[in-house]
């Protein structure tokens, strides 16, 4: 069921919505139970084949966080390997086992294995969630140990499929707290805007800029530059739009039920540098690698090779996360090599007394970190590496460069250049090469320019993490976009949840929902 | 500064109340607006002249909306067929017989599948037209190279069902931004006489392409359509065509007759820039191998209905129209008469192809429009290539830049 589907907007949140505030009238337990109830039908609703893995594996990770007590040292680390070891092997069965196949029989020479294994939806972020409540029940920082509310710290609807990636120390206590189970229209009003603005996100801009990314991706042929650098952004906003939309959605709904969840995106495209934009980007995956992976790794404690190496090690397994395929190890490398540029490229400008401060390197900043995002992406999105060498080629000019013949006959004052730069013209595309570019114009705008949903509704705790300096951060724009339960908002709300459902005619899946 | 701290529940519930409202509201407006401005002719409750008589192109449900179109005129003739029927043959052409309505149910980019789909919604409906004109596309049948082998002799079963999600679409063209986009978009092109519609009776007339040639001219038209058939025919198979397509076609010819409908089976005039290509790609021999499998399959059908009235025309070849001049760019009186580009034929062709379609069955053999069957196969063939030598003396560029794309296409691939 999609967040972005009339059966899960009229149908299913209603019903889960009134029978848990009608139910936590009497008792707190039942409307937990029946809120994770809700969470399973909802697993359920793609395929219920997979329900008994998610139960069995919620269960096997609860026995075994109840056995890792404090004061039994030795047993309890042999429990706490021998169930992330379990965990782990879930995940690679299902997400690797044919990619690990195919590149062996591909080094063995021999004809591709193919497994054809399907990925049980959201299994990614039910492993890492719980891995991380077993690492914590074992360093003693879990209070709350109800198995209600684990079974549904797991299942919460709101993030079962794509995320956020939760952390029961800030789920838990709410789930235990009397004050969610009790309807509260700020709560209700709050989620309400803050999932419509999602909603928009998705079915009004990543949706409608998706047709113009895939083409280059699934056909690149030998695009010319404007060509490929059109796909590239096209998917980078799509990506964004897509994403965020998806966790302002899970925040907004998990807000109406009156349970606040971390912040999931904070502008990352704005982002001056590439450390910046992952503190931005997927924000609780970036915690989670962080707290679970590079620190355990040794972070930056042993020296600065080895901190390199812990940020490659890291980065790369990140990308091995998304995907099983060598393009996203390729992705996760590269930003593990920008990562370290990164860092040592902090030294030299502070052994330089490099104006980094300055409004105009800023800008210079941002656009290099946007442009070494896009070009990762490539590998992201790309089906193969070779499509994705192709692309990357193509943004470089190596196939030239190229306009529509009905756009260049419009552009005769500027045919002296085109010559001079070799601009080629091809015949058709006119109109598609209008709406992309018009498309990703937009779309920069409301990323570059617009406040983003946590700082519109900043004056209303809009999620966990929230940084109240990001009502700063929202400058002037930010400032006149401040959302208040007024008529104003109501209409403009209001206007924008219509155009999001008459949007809803092609539901389309969230792209992490891959993952 | 937290300005959250000022307000009340009270206000929070305003704030519900009236989002709620707007929502409401808002629904029931759009909803309004589709059905009074009906952009897909399907309500009808306001006609008033220059308001919304004019109906924008069909970009999505056209086999729902022409169907439902279709069955509520009880037409005494349709037309069946791809793009190349729906805007080359027009139900309003004089050669048609006066009585009764006539309906063009051709839609762009479907196949046989779509076409039997049709007509098996016309019969449950209880639509039997006199007449069913189906244009047939040689290159439907061929799969693409790299299609996965079929057993000739285990064809995938024909099913005929119904469009999907019935009621869905029905509710999508009712309250979507498409819908209201389509609704404005009805009151804009009132008045445009480049705008794409869609004629009351289905007939698709390519205003769209007036613009086109104003602005781009016929040479480029004709030029980027060719590169774009180059490259699709270099991707299709050579040797073989679809047996599930030949298994659908019998399939449609059956049901035709059993609507006790008189058959006219069209094969498109394609112009002599495409059956350039086709030979160059090396689909003639398939082509040709094609036309014998129509003609099985027309002969198989009347075997089956004795009754039934079928007949097969081949428009196709090098003859005057077919041969029409493609202009060069900078060339005076750069317009054509019958082509728009090499694949679709104009109106004024379309109502040749239509006169000669509906001409009496004991009506002489005419090289446009050449009756097809067992006993005249080889005449056909010999037709074509006596056109094609004339053809080629008349305008040889035609022939060597069809060569030239499909080198350039095999290169590209």
């Amino acid at each position: 069921m999609l967040f972005n589907s009339y059966v899960f907007l009229l149908a299913f949140l209603p019903v889960t919505a009134i029978g848990f505030f009608l139910i936590g009238r009497r008792s707190q337990l039942f409307a937990a139970a029946w809120l994770a109830a809700a969470s399973l039908f909802f697993y359920g609703w793609w395929d219920v084949r997979y329900l008994p893995l998610l139960l069995g594996s919620i269960t096997f990770n609860y026995v075994c966080a109840m056995q890792l007590r404090p004061g039994r040292h030795v047993r309890a680390r042999l429990i706490l390997t021998a169930a992330i070891g379990a965990n782990l092997a879930l995940l690679i069965y299902y997400k690797y086992a044919g990619f690990f196949a195919a590149s062996f029989s591909e080094l063995a020479g021999g004809s591709p294995i193919l497994l054809h294994i399907i990925l049980p939806i959201g299994i990614s972020f039910f492993t890492f969630t719980q891995i991380a409540f077993l690492v914590d029940t074992f360093q003693g920082k879990v209070q709350e140990s109800r198995f209600i509310y684990y079974l549904l710290f797991v299942t919460y609807f709101p993030h079962l499929i794509a995320g956020p990636v939760l952390h029961h120390k800030e789920m838990m206590p709410q789930f235990a707290d009397r004050r969610t189970y009790r309807w509260s229209t700020r709560s209700v009003a709050v989620g309400t805007t803050i999932f419509f603005i999602g909603l928009a996100k998705k079915v009004l801009i990543a949706d409608n800029i998706a047709p113009y990314a895939a083409p280059l991706f699934d056909h690149p042929g030998a695009p010319s530059l404007l060509l490929a650098w059109s796909g590239v952004l096209a998917y980078t906003f799509q990506l964004y739009f897509d994403f965020s939309g998806y966790s302002d959605m899970a925040i907004g709904l998990s807000r109406i039920f009156g349970v606040r969840l971390p912040l999931n995106f904070d502008s990352p495209y704005k982002s001056e540098n590439i450390a910046q934009f992952w503190r931005k980007w997927h924000m609780t995956l970036s915690r989670f690698l962080r707290d679970y992976l590079y620190i355990p790794l040794g972070g930056n404690r042993h020296g600065s090779g080895r901190r390199y190496a812990n940020l490659m090690t890291t980065m790369v397994l990140g990308g091995l996360w998304h995907g099983a395929g060598w393009n996203f190890v390729m992705w996760g490398f590269l930003h593990g090599v920008y990562l370290s540029i990164h860092q040592l490229w902090v030294a030299v400008a502070q052994a330089l007394r490099f104006p980094v401060h300055a409004t105009a390197w800023k800008w210079i900043a941002t656009l290099i970190t946007f442009m070494a995002v896009c070009a990762a992406w490539v590998f992201f999105r790309a089906p193969d590496m070779p499509t994705a060498l192709t692309i990357l080629h193509g943004m470089h000019g190596g196939f030239g460069i190229a306009l529509p013949d009905s756009i260049m006959q419009r552009m005769h004052a500027l045919q002296p250049l085109f010559d001079r730069l070799g601009v080629q013209s091809y015949l058709g595309g006119g109109s598609a090469f209008i709406e992309v570019w018009g498309w990703i114009v937009f779309a920069a705008a409301v990323s570059f320019l617009c406040p983003n949903t946590q700082q519109i509704v900043r004056h209303y705790e809009p999620a966990l993490d929230f940084d109240p300096v990001l009502d700063r951060a929202a400058g002037s724009r930010g400032r006149a976009l401040a959302w208040a339960p007024t008529g104003f908002w109501a209409v403009a709300i209001g206007i924008l949840a219509l155009a999001s459902l008459l949007a809803l005619n092609r539901p389309a899946d969230f792209l992490y929902f891959q993952f | 500064m937290n300005t959250s701290v000022s307000d009340t529940p009270s206000d929070f519930g305003r704030f519900l109340v009236r989002f709620a409202m707007v929502l409401a509201c808002g629904i029931v407006a759009t909803m309004l607006l589709v059905i009074l401005i009906d952009p897909y002719g399907l309500y009808g409750l306001l006609k008033p002249a220059r308001f919304n008589t004019v109906k924008p192109g069909l970009t999505r449900y056209q086999e729902e909306i022409k169907q439902v179109q279709a069955e509520r005129a009880h037409p005494a003739l349709v037309i069946l067929g791809n793009s190349r029927a729906e805007i080359g043959l027009d139900p309003k052409a004089a050669a048609l017989p006066a009585e009764g309505r006539h309906y063009n149910l051709a839609i762009a980019g479907t196949g046989t599948s779509t076409t039997l789909r049709q007509l098996a919604h016309l019969q449950a409906a209880g639509v039997t037209p006199k007449t069913i004109i189906i244009g047939v596309e040689f290159l439907d049948f061929v799969p693409a190279a790299t299609a996965p082998l079929v057993a000739a002799a285990a064809p995938a079963p024909v099913s005929v069902p119904a469009p999907a999600g019935f009621a869905f679409w029905k509710f999508d063209t009712l309250f979507s931004l498409a819908s209201v986009k389509d609704a404005l978009l009805t009151l804009r092109i009132q008045h445009d006489d480049e705008a794409a519609t869609i004629d009351p009776d289905g007939f698709n007339p390519l205003k769209e392409y007036r613009g086109f040639v104003r602005t781009d001219g016929y040479p480029k038209i004709f030029a980027q359509r060719a590169q774009e058939n180059a490259r699709a025919f270099h991707r299709k198979s050579t040797t073989r065509l679809n047996p599930d397509d030949l298994q659908r076609l019998q399939a449609i010819l059956q049901t035709a007759a059993s609507m006790r409908s008189e058959i006219k089976l069209v094969i498109y005039p394609y112009h002599a820039q495409i059956l350039a290509l086709f030979d160059d790609a090396g689909l003639w021999p398939l082509f040709e191998d094609w036309k014998r499998h129509m003609v099985a399959a027309v002969a198989a059908a009347r075997r089956a209905h004795p009754d039934a009235r079928i007949s097969l025309f081949d428009f196709s070849g090098f003859g005057q129209y077919n041969c029409e001049h493609i202009p060069e760019a900078g060339e005076p009186g750069t317009a054509t008469k019958w082509y728009w580009e090499g694949g679709h034929f104009k109106k004024p062709l379309g109502d040749i192809v239509l006169t000669r379609v509906m001409s009496a069955a004991d009506a002489p053999q005419a090289p446009f429009g050449f009756r097809l069957d067992a006993s005249t196969m080889q005449a056909d063939i010999d037709r074509i290539a006596a056109e094609r030598q004339a053809c080629v003396a008349a305008n040889p560029v035609t022939f060597a830049s069809a060569r030239k794309l499909t080198e350039q296409a095999s290169h590209a691939e």
